[in-house]
C-alpha cells in the first residue's frame, strides 16, 4: 500500500529522463559543421504550419505506398522521421534562444513584470516538456505516429510564437532592452 | 522613398528576369538548377551579366535572389507526386541517357547546392529529402521498366 506512490513517482522520473534523451537524440546526419548561432527565434512559426504540412502529409505517403516499392517506401520512412525530429529539435533550439535572450532581459531590466515572467517561464518548460513527449512518440512509434502529430506540433508553433510575442512585449517597455 | 523605389527597380528586374531568362527555361527544376548556378560559391551573391547591365549589380542580385527563393517555395509546396514529374522531365529533358543522369544525381547530389540562403533549416532538409525519395522513385519505376537494365548505384 505504502509503495504505490513510490512507485508511481518513480515512474514519473524514469518518464522525465526517457524524454529527455528523446530530446537530445541524433536526430539526423547532415547536421550542418558550424551551428547555426542565430536561428532567428521570432520568424520560425511563420512558415513552421507550411512545412507541417509537408513533413506529416498523408497524400505523400499515400503516393510512395502506391509505387509499390519496398526500398522506397523505407526511405520515405526513415527520412520523414528525421524531418520529424528535425522540426522538433529546431522548435526546442528557438525556445531556448528565447528563454536565454529573455533571461538576459530580465537580469537587467527596470520595470520587471512579474506575470509575464510566470507566463514565459510556464510557457517554455511546457513547450520543452511536450516536445520530449513528440519525440519519444515519433522515436518509438516512427511515421505511424507522425501523421497524428501534425496538429500538437503545429500548436506548439503557434504557442512558441506566442512565447516569443510575450517576450518582445517585455523587452519593448521602455529600460528594458537587454543591449543596454 | 529611395527603398521604395529601389523594392520597385527589383520587382522591374524580375519581371525581366521571367520575361526574358526564366520563360525560355522548361520546368520548374531547371530554373531552379539555372537561379542556383547565378549564385556564387564563395560570396553567394547573384551574378547575371545582361540584368547587370540594366540595373546594376544590387538590383539585379536581389532580383535574382527574390526568384530563386520564390521558385524554391513553389517547387517547396508541391505534393511529392508533381515533384516527382518535375525532377522526371528536367532529367529527361538533357538528352543524355536517363538511368546515367539518375545515377548521377543520386551519387554527387548536385541538387544539395539548390536552397536558397535565406530559407530556414527544415525548409532546406525538406526539400533535398524530397528530392531524393523522388530520385528513388524514378530509379524504382525505370528498373521495373527496364528489367534488363542493371543499374550500377544503387541508391540509398
Amino acid at each position: 500500500m505504502t509503495l504505490a506512490p513510490v512507485i508511481f513517482v518513480l515512474l514519473g522520473v524514469v518518464l522525465i529522463i526517457v524524454m529527455m534523451l528523446a530530446g537530445r537524440w541524433p536526430s539526423e546526419d547532415s547536421s550542418p559543421a558550424i551551428p547555426d548561432e542565430d536561428p532567428a527565434p521570432y520568424s520560425f512559426s511563420r512558415d513552421a504550419a507550411n512545412l507541417l504540412v509537408h513533413i506529416f502529409s498523408a497524400s505523400d505517403l499515400q503516393f510512395v505506398q502506391c509505387q509499390n516499392d519496398r526500398r522506397t517506401l523505407q526511405l520515405f520512412r526513415r527520412e520523414r522521421k528525421r524531418l520529424a525530429l528535425l522540426f522538433i529539435g529546431e522548435l526546442r533550439a528557438r525556445t531556448r534562444k528565447i528563454k536565454t535572450l529573455h533571461a538576459l532581459m530580465a537580469r537587467r531590466a527596470a520595470n520587471p513584470n512579474p506575470g509575464a515572467e510566470v507566463q514565459i517561464a510556464l510557457g517554455y518548460f511546457f513547450i520543452l516538456f511536450l516536445t520530449g513527449v513528440l519525440s519519444l512518440l515519433i522515436q518509438i512509434f516512427g511515421i505511424s505516429a507522425i501523421r497524428f502529430l501534425a496538429a500538437p506540433a503545429s500548436a506548439l508553433a503557434a504557442r512558441l510564437s506566442r512565447l516569443a510575442q510575450v517576450s518582445q512585449s517585455v523587452r519593448d517597455v521602455p529600460g528594458n532592452s537587454a543591449s543596454r | 522613398m529611395h527603398a521604395l523605389i529601389e523594392n520597385q527597380l527589383v520587382e522591374s528586374a524580375c519581371r525581366n528576369l521571367q520575361g526574358h531568362t526564366l520563360s525560355r527555361i522548361r520546368g520548374l527544376f531547371a530554373k531552379l538548377i539555372y537561379l542556383a548556378s547565378t549564385r556564387d560559391y564563395l560570396s553567394g551573391v547573384y551574378h547575371h551579366d545582361g540584368l547587370e547591365y540594366e540595373y546594376g549589380s544590387e538590383v539585379a542580385g536581389e532580383a535574382l535572389k527574390r526568384c530563386h527563393t520564390e521558385l524554391f517555395s513553389n517547387l517547396l509546396a508541391l505534393p511529392l507526386s508533381e515533384l516527382v514529374d518535375e525532377l522526371d522531365a528536367y532529367l529527361k529533358s538533357s538528352g543524355t541517357d536517363f538511368a546515367h543522369s539518375l545515377l548521377l544525381w543520386d551519387k554527387l547530389q548536385i541538387y544539395r547546392v539548390t536552397p536558397p540562403l535565406d530559407c530556414s533549416r527544415v525548409a532546406a532538409e525538406l526539400f533535398l529529402s524530397n528530392v531524393k525519395i523522388a530520385l528513388a522513385i524514378l530509379y524504382s519505376r525505370a528498373r521495373n521498366y527496364r528489367p534488363d537494365q542493371q543499374f550500377a548505384l544503387p541508391l540509398q
